[in-house]
């Protein structure tokens, strides 16, 4: 289709693309060859498109890979609905199973995982992998022992900045590898005194 | 078309953690190369995709067989990001994450480069349109669904796009 004498920004598209039918190829073509303005116009459509097609794509890191994957929320049965959001079930719903497994993973190594390349995967996917049989195990899902059962928060920042952030608050809170540790104080304690600080990779365990 | 992701987004609807940690796997670059593009940031983009998957992970019960997946999943990441430059903007800059992972300082090189400085002089629908289709290889079809506009209009998108982008870097670019 024609628009006064140019064609439409549909035609030309699909021109660049090579999706034109032989006639209307044909068509355009010539016009094309004597419109200086459209041909310009259709240069500028490739470079912008060599350009962006060069580009090449973004990898996210192993550590925030092991983030989403230890932070994921117990879901519901299949098909029921939730009646908080999904903000609030992160909130919330920070699995007791998942993080049980990992803070005995902690305990027992003294090693959070989350330094190297290659430890974190495998403490995440063998805490994911837990879950999972623990899940599909038949009968209630029993949380682990109470001692393991930890809770989590996550946070920005460094776990140095978010350990100092919480002792100016009054709050005892300790770097332990790159997680930080704290007792005495209950999570809405510990959410008000973080404030505006956003969800990010350094994990607080409450004890 | 059979959607590849299909038995998986089964298996993990009905719970299954381990399915979706691959789905993770398989999306999780595409991903974050869209919040990336979309926020210019690699510390935002990278909290969009964890809110995305994890309220992938929460509405997956809710997704409507015979939908595609990942177009359903793009979409909830657009939404993230959203989100995610809106809190932003709100929230103190606190302190940096310490993000040392070499796949983290190329991701900052790119996206203090040329090219995503062009990409944010764009308007929100053109930059969407185009790093769907030309950075991600969406077909016409999925942006469609994902934008909720006609094909025709996703085409005049790109093409535009496309054009603004290489006008701005002739401009920046300046007498070579």
């Amino acid at each position: 289709m024609v628009t006064g004498t140019h064609p439409e920004d549909v035609d030309l598209f699909d021109y660049v693309e090579g999706d034109l039918a032989a006639a209307r190829l044909e068509q355009l073509e010539a016009h094309l060859a004597s419109c200086a303005q459209c041909a310009e116009h259709v240069a500028m459509v490739r470079a912008g498109r060599d350009v962006l097609q060069e580009s090449q794509l973004l990898e996210l890191s192993p550590q925030r890979r092991e983030a989403i994957l230890a932070s994921l929320p117990e879901r519901h049965a299949p098909g029921r609905r939730f009646s908080v959001s999904p903000k609030r079930a992160l909130a919330v719903l920070v699995p007791v199973a998942a993080v049980g497994a990992v803070v005995a993973a902690i305990v027992t190594t003294g090693d959070f995982g989350m330094t190297g390349s290659g430890g974190g995967g495998v403490t995440a996917r063998a805490e994911a992998a837990a879950t999972s049989r623990e899940a599909t195990g038949g009968g209630a899902a029993s949380a682990p022992t109470t001692k393991q059962a930890y809770d989590t928060l996550l946070t920005s920042g460094s776990a140095e900045a978010v350990a100092r952030d919480l002792r100016a608050k009054g709050i005892k809170a300790k770097v332990v590898g790159d997680y930080v540790e704290v007792r005495g104080a209950t999570r809405g304690e510990v959410e008000q005194a973080l404030g505006k600080r956003r969800t990010g990779l350094v994990r607080i365990v409450f004890k | 078309m059979q959607d590849p992701d299909g038995p998986l987004v089964q298996r993990a609807q009905k719970g299954d953690r381990w399915a979706f940690e691959q789905l993770v796997e398989r999306h999780q670059h595409r991903m974050f190369t869209l919040a990336a593009r979309l926020l210019g940031s690699p510390e935002d983009a990278g909290d969009a995709v964890q809110e995305a998957f994890i309220r992938a992970w929460l509405a997956l019960p809710n997704f409507r067989r015979g939908a595609r997946f990942s177009t359903w999943l793009y979409r909830i990441c657009v939404n993230a990001a959203h989100d995610q430059r809106a809190k932003a903007q709100r929230v103190e800059p606190s302190d940096e994450i310490e993000l040392t992972d070499p796949r983290d300082e190329f991701a900052r090189q790119e996206l203090s480069g040329e090219l995503q400085r062009a990409l944010d002089e764009l308007e929100e629908e053109y930059r969407l349109a185009v790093v769907l289709y030309d950075v991600l290889g969406c077909s016409y079809a999925e942006i469609a669904e994902l934008t909720e506009v006609a094909e025709g209009t996703v085409k005049s998108r790109i093409f535009r796009g496309r054009s603004r982008l290489a006008e701005i870097l002739g401009t920046s670019r300046g007498p070579r």
